[in-house]
């Protein structure tokens, strides 16, 4: 692109929306049509909900339960139990005694990593954690908490939603993440350690849904305060929390894919890099990829790849404003 | 003959900046979304914080300070067309403007009041990541509060030279898909007379729940 070009456009944008306002507005309604079907949701698929009725009067159960019972305990709880960060590390401990859920997830998803993470979590906030109730590993070694289940591993390999479901006791699901549900039953050690013992069992289940209630109770209650209808923005916020959780397990690892225009390539390398990607940056790996094109079928895919990866080491170790730098690393004078 | 090419590539190289160095002025110019949203957070922050307005006796004061700078980020009047989705298409401009200004309404005392307990300065907010595609930009956000992360996105468009936020995504449900939903169920349930009906019983009990408020204008 030459710079008189590139002048002209300037100036086409200055008139466009540099102009009066009335014209601005209606330049920025026309382009706003398209927020609609936006580019960045992917949530607005359909939800399928043959059980409505039924789902339905299970919400106004579990709801009546919230409010009658599970609230009222749970202040109980609290007063007894008043320093939130002591109901945290029960939360906590938990959380740590459902790791054999996670490893096997993450192994099941072929993210190795995230299972050595999981392992290493395990190891070191049962040992210097004591027994779970605290996370050194996230605090002193980096390692972060993440959620993994059968439900999202099924999502992963492309397993739909099917049908939603509101359990009694149990709250929003579908049918996926429903058998997904009763496979993490049995990756759960308190299954087999409480194998005998139902009172104990039921006891700690209590205890669980209680020290949650009392530490997330009020989000659930903003939720069913503002909403139209409670049961709909119950199911959406399902679904597309759920969604987002898939989605974020298959990014991380369907990278690099053999068929990638070089636009997703660049993409994906800037999520990879957890790096900040002006549009700057973008415009300069098009510049990189009409450079390319230029070449022919001289560069190949491996190499382009290798190219997009190094142009982002560089933008990011070294300022974007060091031109001379960049224009040397992406061979533009090859 | 070396020097002459030598200085062929000098000129290539000239050129080649001069339009990289042309190319940046012009998006600068643009302004970056990130920084839009950081300064706008920032406000916020220091509003909510602000040692000369601490206490529950001067939260009135803080609430509106807090409300005009998010009203000047947030593009109220876009989200709620959005959550209207088709619907909006047979309202005439009336009833545009009315359910604009009830939504308005609607998330200023819902999600403004939240914020008093972010008052205590006990939290942090992380700008980790910003997408940007043509005029559209999907800002990330991680705020940290007492060990907990929660991660908060922004979905924002260019107008001018400006940026401005039409949806916000907590831990990937997005604000406006939820309202979508719902006025869906409602019109399709009871008609949109029902829905405004309800909008404004939303925003009435909102102002009863803080007596303190002043009225609906």
């Amino acid at each position: 692109m030459s710079p008189s070009l590139f002048l002209k456009i300037a100036l086409l944008t200055l008139v466009l929306f540099g102009g009066p306002m009335a014209g601005a507005g209606q330049a920025a309604a026309d382009d706003l049509e398209a927020l609609l079907d936006d580019d960045f949701d992917s949530t607005e698929q359909m939800i399928y909900d043959p059980l409505e009725p039924v789902n339905r009067a299970f919400f106004v159960f579990n709801d009546r339960l919230y409010f009658w019972l599970l609230k009222p305990v749970g202040k109980v709880y609290s007063a007894v139990l008043a320093d939130e960060a002591v109901r945290g590390c029960i939360s906590a401990a938990f959380h740590n005694m459902a790791a054999p859920v996670r490893v096997v997830n993450t192994l099941l998803q072929g993210k190795f990593r995230q299972s050595g993470t999981e392992v290493a979590r395990f190891a070191i906030n049962t040992v210097l954690g004591a027994g779970g109730l605290g996370d050194p590993a996230a605090a002193e070694f980096g390692l972060k908490k993440a959620d993994e289940d059968l439900g999202q591993t099924l999502g992963f390999y492309g397993v739909g939603e099917g049908f939603y479901i509101c359990w009694p006791l149990l709250g929003p699901s579908s049918a996926r993440d429903s058998v997904g549900g009763a496979g993490d039953y049995f990756l759960n050690p308190r299954t087999y350690l409480l194998a005998g013992d139902f009172r104990t069992s039921a006891g700690l289940s209590a205890l669980k849904t209680e020290n949650a209630v009392s530490l997330n109770g009020h989000e659930y209650e903003n939720l069913v305060r503002q909403a139209f209808d409670p049961y709909i923005a119950m199911r959406n916020v399902y679904y597309q929390h759920r969604r987002s959780l898939i989605a974020a397990a298959k990014g991380a690892t369907d990278q690099y894919g053999a068929g990638d225009s070089h636009d997703q390539l660049v993409r994906r390398s800037c999520l990879d890099y957890n790096d900040v990607v002006s549009f700057d940056n973008l415009i300069r790996a098009r510049r990189y990829q009409k450079c390319l094109e230029q070449k022919g079928g001289r560069v190949s895919v491996s190499r382009q790849r290798r190219q997009a990866r190094l142009i982002y080491r560089v933008l990011l170790d070294h300022n974007a404003a060091d031109l001379p730098h960049f224009a040397q690393v992406t061979n533009f004078e090859e | 003959m070396k020097n002459k090419i030598n200085k062929k590539r000098g000129a290539q190289r000239l050129a080649l900046l001069m339009s990289l160095l042309l190319l940046q002025g012009t998006w600068a110019w643009a302004g970056d979304p990130q920084s839009a949203m950081q300064e706008t957070v920032d406000r916020v922050m220091d509003i909510l914080t602000d040692p000369a307005l601490a206490g529950d006796e001067f939260w009135q004061e803080r609430r509106d300070r807090v409300a005009k700078a998010v009203a000047e980020r947030f593009d109220f009047a876009e989200m709620a067309r959005l959550s209207l989705a088709k619907a909006w298409n047979e309202r005439n401009e009336a009833e545009r403007e009315r359910f604009v200004s009830l939504f308005k309404e609607l998330l200023k005392n819902t999600y403004v009041e939240r914020l008093k307990t972010y008052s205590d300065g006990s939290y942090e907010v992380i700008f980790d990541k910003v997408l940007v595609r043509g005029k559209k930009a999907l800002v990330s956000s991680m705020v940290m509060q007492q060990g907990r992360e929660i991660a908060a996105s922004y979905k924002m468009y260019q107008r001018g030279n400006e940026w401005f936020v039409y949806d916000v995504v907590i831990e990937g449900v997005s604000l406006v898909s939820n309202y979508r939903s719902q006025f869906a169920g409602v019109i399709q349930q009871e008609g949109y007379e029902a829905l405004v009906r309800r909008l404004e019983e939303k925003v009435s009990e909102t102002v009863e729940a803080q007596p303190d408020a002043p009225g609906l204008s």
